[in-house]
Order: structure tokens, then sequence, then C-alpha cells
């Protein structure tokens, strides 16, 4: 079977003869690849193993690990991104679910409102809605944090779940409403479980940038607010005025972070090659 | 299928090494960047974001006074380029956030730039670390400079004799100024900030924003841990106990204080300010006072008259008032990279030393320049002076001496406004010390300090608590994913059964 495609692949080149073949048409992509993804992932694993003096040591994660303040806000970044996700599938799932149902130009349209902020640089979001939170009278802190996050990251859920629900077969819930299931039944058993794919890419595009998403939380936390583990490794390149530079445990951090992300991408299925996920996942 | 996925390993391992290859000569040290500044008519210049006047869109923007000293076309275009027209050197200028990025810049490339202007404790320590070199005093500079700024950078060990006899100096001054509080004066009176520890009163909760940077926020803490030892030395100097000089002496033994119960201190004192705050800022606190959504900021000097005066063309009426305990005084100085070019930096450094320039860029930054002189003090004048019954005696900043004969008396009718925050009076500055650098071991105590005041800290049984939990969760998504392949397929069995209407009744059940 394999090999008469091939075959066939053969003849049809023989026909076209495409200026390019396939390969030589990959190699701008792979230098890419290899210049800005490649080599700076190995330049961070280098100063992640390494002190000041390039000597090989583990000394910065035993450092990371050993230290309650970066531990904390390791693990208030993942509880925070768990949250917002959360909060951001319960709000966009009911609007996806309302516009896939709707009129496609109408849909068209609302989705269009729900995507355009998308369009305006995020910084400038995030404070226009600071000035709101503080005309409705909403403190700076955590709570602020959590719904300039949700505010800031609600567009990335939305998009990946309409896209599955519009792309859902119909005749499948009119199938179940003729045998006799109830509204609720249908929802439960077919919407719901063909639209786990679209819940998971959304999932992946929120939990994963928020956890690094330190400039959201710089203008909203105010004084007592969290930080997320983003911020750690800005401070740890940048400096404060006054702070030290530390560029190792900087390194550090981000393949802690990278570490986190992988295993977050493998154990919710990222990575498998399923029929009904391909296209929605990253 | 199977030789393509060969075929994609080895192009991975390909690139692997390629990459192993290059990095090794990416971070070899020996290797030779080109100069940054590789024209002979060229300089590269580090400063700070809007931190040089950089031209109006229109003469008519600029003040009458401004439109006095320069024609309409200066006006319109910036200093450097009046600098490149005048010389026909051409300045590449870069600007950064923080000392701390235009330091890494350098340590990256000593070739990067030829001269920078970081704040003093920078400055030191760049001269420690052998990063500047000392350069001739510019003309402008030994002819217009404040005395008081000179002896100041003299008692900062800034300037040295060469061998043929000749002053050298490490840095010469570019903006100075303090530290201290801009307070919203139609809500706050001067007198309810006159300590640091007043911060903490109920009144200002969730009004008050401070500095999002370790070295200015340290200073405030230190007087506020400080504050009694403070206050005993201020009545010994009001008595005249103690000279000026043994003032200042102490105050900067204290204010330089890092020893390990210091910075724990430190670090409860501005934790327990954190619940009284609005937030930590080093930008968006002018904007915040002049909207109304604090009613102080913990600001330097220049950013204080800078909203002072917008506050004016705003209507809001603000303040700025330093604590009679004491505060910090900075400077922000140009310093030489050990390979610049000479003769092209000093032309830039004798340029930006004239005193027209220095009120240019003070008039737009907002900033107070070290260039002192009559010229200085006419603008001063003009811009301040409205013959009002409060007299600011200047003479410490521009004739300590008193060899020009001139008085130098600013008299306003405004206490504590834009001239106070742009030259504070004599009295004020004797209870301000430069903060000296941080030494490298104290540098990590008190940024771990920092830290714990910025961040958030569970205790270790919440923090192995909420591991747990994670782990739980994310166990329990990858059990869910991978259901069919830890328990087996299911499959179904139907069950077909006639009940007694003699329907076909299904009954199915999952098996695994």
């Amino acid at each position: 079977m394999s090999l008469s495609k091939e075959k066939q692949g053969g003849v049809k080149a023989d026909k076209f003869k495409p200026a390019f073949s396939r390969k030589q048409l990959c190699i701008p992509y792979a230098i890419f690849l290899a210049l800005f993804v490649v080599l700076p992932l190995f330049i961070v694993v280098y100063y992640a193993f390494t002190d000041a003096n390039g000597i090989f040591t583990l000394n910065n994660f035993i450092s990371f690990f050993t230290d309650a303040t970066k531990v904390t806000t390791l693990l208030i970044s993942i509880l925070v991104a768990f949250l917002v996700t959360i909060i951001c599938i319960l709000i966009a799932y009911p609007v996806a679910y309302i516009l896939s149902k709707m009129n496609k130009k109408i849909a068209f349209i609302l989705l269009l409102l729900f995507v355009m902020p998308m369009w305006i640089n995020f910084v400038l979001r995030a404070m226009a809605m600071k000035e709101l939170l503080s005309l409705i009278g909403i403190k700076l802190g955590s709570f602020a944090n959590i719904i300039g996050l949700t505010y800031d990251f609600f567009p990335f859920m939305v998009m990946p779940l309409y896209s599955t629900l519009i792309k859902m077969d119909k005749s499948l819930e009119e199938a179940a409403l003729d045998l006799g299931a109830s509204k609720t039944k249908v929802f439960l058993k077919i919407t719901l479980p063909l639209s786990v794919p679209g819940i998971i890419s959304g999932a992946m595009m929120v939990f994963l940038p928020v956890m690094s998403c330190y400039v959201i939380t710089d203008t909203f936390s105010g004084s007592t607010g969290f930080t997320v583990i983003g911020k750690l490794i800005a401070w740890c390149f940048m400096g404060e005025n006054g702070t030290m530079i530390n560029t190792n445990g900087g390194a550090t951090i981000s393949l802690i972070l990278l570490v986190i992300m992988f295993v977050t991408m493998l154990f919710t299925g990222g990575f498998k090659s399923d029929e009904n996920l391909r296209g929605t996942n990253l | 299928m199977k030789s393509l996925t060969n075929k994609f390993c080895i192009f991975l391992f390909t690139i692997m090494f390629i990459v192993i290859a290059f990095s090794n000569v990416f971070m070899a040290d020996n290797i030779k960047v080109v100069k940054a500044d590789s024209g002979d008519n060229e300089i590269t210049v580090f400063s700070w974001e809007d931190y040089i006047d950089e031209g109006y869109d229109s003469a008519d923007d600029a003040s009458e006074y401004l439109n006095s000293i320069f024609t309409k076309d200066e006006l319109e275009s910036s200093v450097l380029d009046i600098f490149e027209e005048q010389t026909g050197v051409k300045v590449n200028y870069q600007t950064f956030a923080t000392c701390e990025e235009m330091y890494n810049e350098l340590i990256k490339n000593p070739n990067a730039c030829d001269l920078l202007c970081p704040s003093e404790y920078m400055i030191l320590q760049m001269k420690r670390e052998n990063l500047i070199k000392p350069y001739q005093i510019p003309q402008n500079y030994s002819d217009y400079a404040s005395p008081y700024i000179k002896t100041v950078f003299e008692d900062l060990g800034l300037n040295i004799t060469a061998g043929d006899g000749s002053k050298m100096a490490y840095a010469t001054g570019y903006m100075w100024g303090t530290m201290g509080l801009l307070y919203n004066a139609s809500k706050i009176d001067a007198d309810e900030l006159s300590m640091w520890t007043n911060l903490y009163g109920a009144k200002f909760s969730n009004k008050i924003t401070i500095k999002d940077s370790l070295r200015d926020t340290y200073i405030m803490a230190i007087a506020i841990v400080y504050e009694d030892e403070l206050i005993d030395l201020k009545d010994d100097y009001a008595q005249g106990t103690i000279t000026k000089t043994e003032y200042k002496q102490e105050l900067t033994q204290i204010f330089n204080r890092t020893d390990e119960e210091t910075v724990n201190k430190v670090q409860r004192a501005l934790i327990d300010l954190k619940d009284n705050l609005y937030s930590f800022e080093v930008d968006a606190g002018k904007n915040d006072i002049l909207t109304g959504k604090i009613d102080i900021n913990f600001a330097w000097s220049g950013d204080a008259a800078y909203a002072i005066y917008e506050g004016e063309e705003a209507g809001v009426e603000l303040g700025y008032v330093v604590p009679e305990t004491g505060s910090n005084l900075w400077f922000d100085g140009w310093v030489m990279a050990k390979n610049a070019n000479v003769e092209n930096s000093l032309k830039f450094l004798d340029f930006i030393a004239q005193p027209e320039i220095a009120i240019r860029n003070m008039e737009y930054i907002g900033y107070t320049s070290c260039i002192g002189g009559d010229e200085v003090f006419n603008y001063v004048q003009d811009a301040y002076d409205d013959g009002g019954a409060n007299q600011v005696d200047l003479k410490y900043f521009f004739d300590p001496e008193g060899t020009s004969g001139n008085s130098y008396i600013i008299n306003s009718s405004v206490v504590g406004g834009q001239l106070y925050a742009q030259y504070a009076d004599e009295e004020t500055i004797a209870r301000c010390v430069v903060m000296q650098e941080f030494q490298k071991k104290d540098l990590i105590r008190i940024n771990e300090m920092w830290y714990k005041v910025k961040l958030i800290t569970w205790q270790t049984e919440v923090i192995w608590l909420v591991v747990l939990g994670v782990a739980l969760v994310i166990a329990g998504i990858f059990v869910y994913t991978y259901r069919s392949k830890i328990f087996g397929k299911i499959t179904l069995k139907d069950d077909k059964k006639t009940n007694k209407n003699g329907l076909v009744e299904i009954s199915r059940t999952e098996i695994r």
C-alpha cells in the first residue's frame, strides 16, 4: 500500500516538475528553527547548569527549590493558571455554544466583538482595564489580578471552542433528539464530549501563557496581590533598580517552566496525534 | 513512514550538533565583537528614557524663556542634532530602564558605548570594576557646574589628579535631586508627612505608592526602622551639639547600614507597610496621583516637579516634602567607558555642560541640572520668583563661597511646591545623604529580602499540601486522558429481552 503511494507521488512529481523539491522548501524554516528555537534552547540549558564562571553546577536548581518564596510563586502561578483556565472555560463555553447555534452572519459579527480586543496591544488593554476597575471601585490585588488575566486570555478560549463547535456534525445531535434524548442529555453525551478537543486546545492557550504573563500581574496586583513566575524570570534577567542580575538563575527558572509546560502538554494529550484533535491543538 | 522518522532524527541530531558547535563559539569570551562606534565621527551614549531634550514639535510649545535664548530651528530640533551640527559628531543614543541593564550591556560588550549616564552607586561600582576611565574635566563643566555638586563628587572619590597635575574626573554630574513624598495638597497637609512612619497611618490606607526599586525603597525603610535614632540626631544638630559635618557623617552611617539585623528589620517594616499601599511603581505614580487614585507618591524630586507642574495644568494641587528625619540624595553623572573615543566624548560632555543646554534639558525632563552659574539662576528666577514672602536661599548650590556677590534668593509665594522639588533648600539638603553601593555579600542578602517583600511566601506545610494537590490533579488528568490504555478498551454488550408487551428492551453494559 505504502509502496504504491510512493510510486504515485513519484509520477506526479515528474509530471509537474516543481522548481523546488519539498526538501529544499523546508530549508529556510529549518534554518530559522535551528537559529531561533533550538539554539536559544541550548543556551538556556547551558546557563541553567552552569554558575557565573561557566562551571557545571546543579546549585541553581537546588537554590530554587529550597527557596520557599520562589517555590510559592511557582505554585501560585500553577494554581492561578488553573483557576483562570476554569473561569475562562465557564464563561467562554456558553458563549461559543450560543454563537455556534446562531445565524452565521450575526455570529460572525458577535465573534468579531469578542476577538476584536485581541487586535489592540494587550498592555494598553490592561491599562484600560485598570482604570475601569478603579472606576467600579475594585481594589488592586489578587482579585483584580484574576479579573485582568481572565479578561486578557478570554478570546483565546472562545476561538478554539467556537471553531470546534461549529465544525461538529449537527446530525449527531439531531439523531439523539430524534431518538428521544432530552436536551440536557444531548449536551452531556454528545456536544460536550465532541468539543473536548476545543476545550483542551483553549486550555493550552490560556494555562501556559498565564503562568508567565507578568505584565498583567504587574498592572493589577497593587502592593499585596500575587505575582506569576514570569516576573521572577524577568527579574533575574533585567533586574530592577538595585537588584542583581542573575542570568544563570533566570535560565534555571525558564527551564523549570519549560519542563512544566512540556509535562502539561504530555498529560493533557497535547501530543496525541488523534484525528479529532488535528488542527485544534497546538 | 519509519525511514522518514529516522531521517528526521538524523536531521535533528545534525542540527543539535551544529548548534552545540556554534554555542561554544558564541559563548567563548575571547571573541571580539565589532565596535559599536566604528565610525570616527560617531559616539554611542547610554542613558535613561526621556533624559535629554528631544526637540519640540513647534517652537511655540516651548516656554518664552527658551524662545529667548534659542532660535526657532534650534528648539524644533533635538539637543543631539544641535550637537551634531556644531561638531559633526553623530550620537547614537540608546536608552535603558534601569542602571543594571546599562551595566549588563557594558559587561557583555565593553566596546558597546562611549558614554553612560548611570546613578552614583553604579558609577562607584563601575569604577571599582575598572569599566570606566577618568577623563579631563570639560571646560564648560569646570566653569559652570555647581560648586556644591563638584564637592559631592570629590567626596565620593570620583576625582583624581593626573601625573601632570591636572584634575581628572571619573564622572561629571548631569542631574541630581532628593527623594521625598509627592502628595495631594488639597487632602493632606505637609505636616502630616513630616515623618516616614506617618505612612502607616490609617488615613492613607490604599492611597500610597512607593518605588518598585530596591535601593530607593531600602533607604525609606531605613528611615522608618531607625526613626528614633534619626530624631535624636536631628535634635542634636538643631541644638548645635554636633556640627553639620558630624550630622552628615552620622546620617550617612545610618542610611548605609546593611547588616543582617537591619535587613531583617527593613523586611518586616516593608511587609507591614505593604498592607497600607496602593502599589509599587516606577512610572505610574505621577499619573495615578493626578487622576486621584492615590494621594501620596514616594517620588524622585524631578518626577515630583514634573507632576506638580502637570497638576497646575490639570487643576490638582500637589506638593512635595522631604520628611524631617532625612532621605536620599542622588546623582546621575556621565562616565566614559574604558574603550571610548576620548576626543569625541569630551566634545559631547563639554557641549552638554553648557548652561543653555542644561536649561533646555531641565525644562524638558523636569529634573535639576548639576550645572549652576548665573544663566541657570536667571532661568530659575524667571520660572519661580513671583515676589512672594517665602525666601528660598540657593546660595549653597550656586555660589557657596560668595565670590560673585549675588544673593541667589528666590522670593516665592509657594511653600513646598515645584521650586522645593527642583531646588530644595539648604536645610533639606543637610538631612539628605548619598547611598553607597551595596557590597556584594550584602547585596545577596538584600536581594533576598526584596524578593520576600515583593512576593508571597507560604509556610512549608502549605507548600507540601499544594504540591500534593497539584500532583493529584495532574495524575487525575493523566489517568483520564489515557484511560483506554490503562484500563483497556471498553466494549459494549447488549442484552436483548422481550418484555411482556412484546417490545424488545435493550440493556447495555460496559465491559473492560
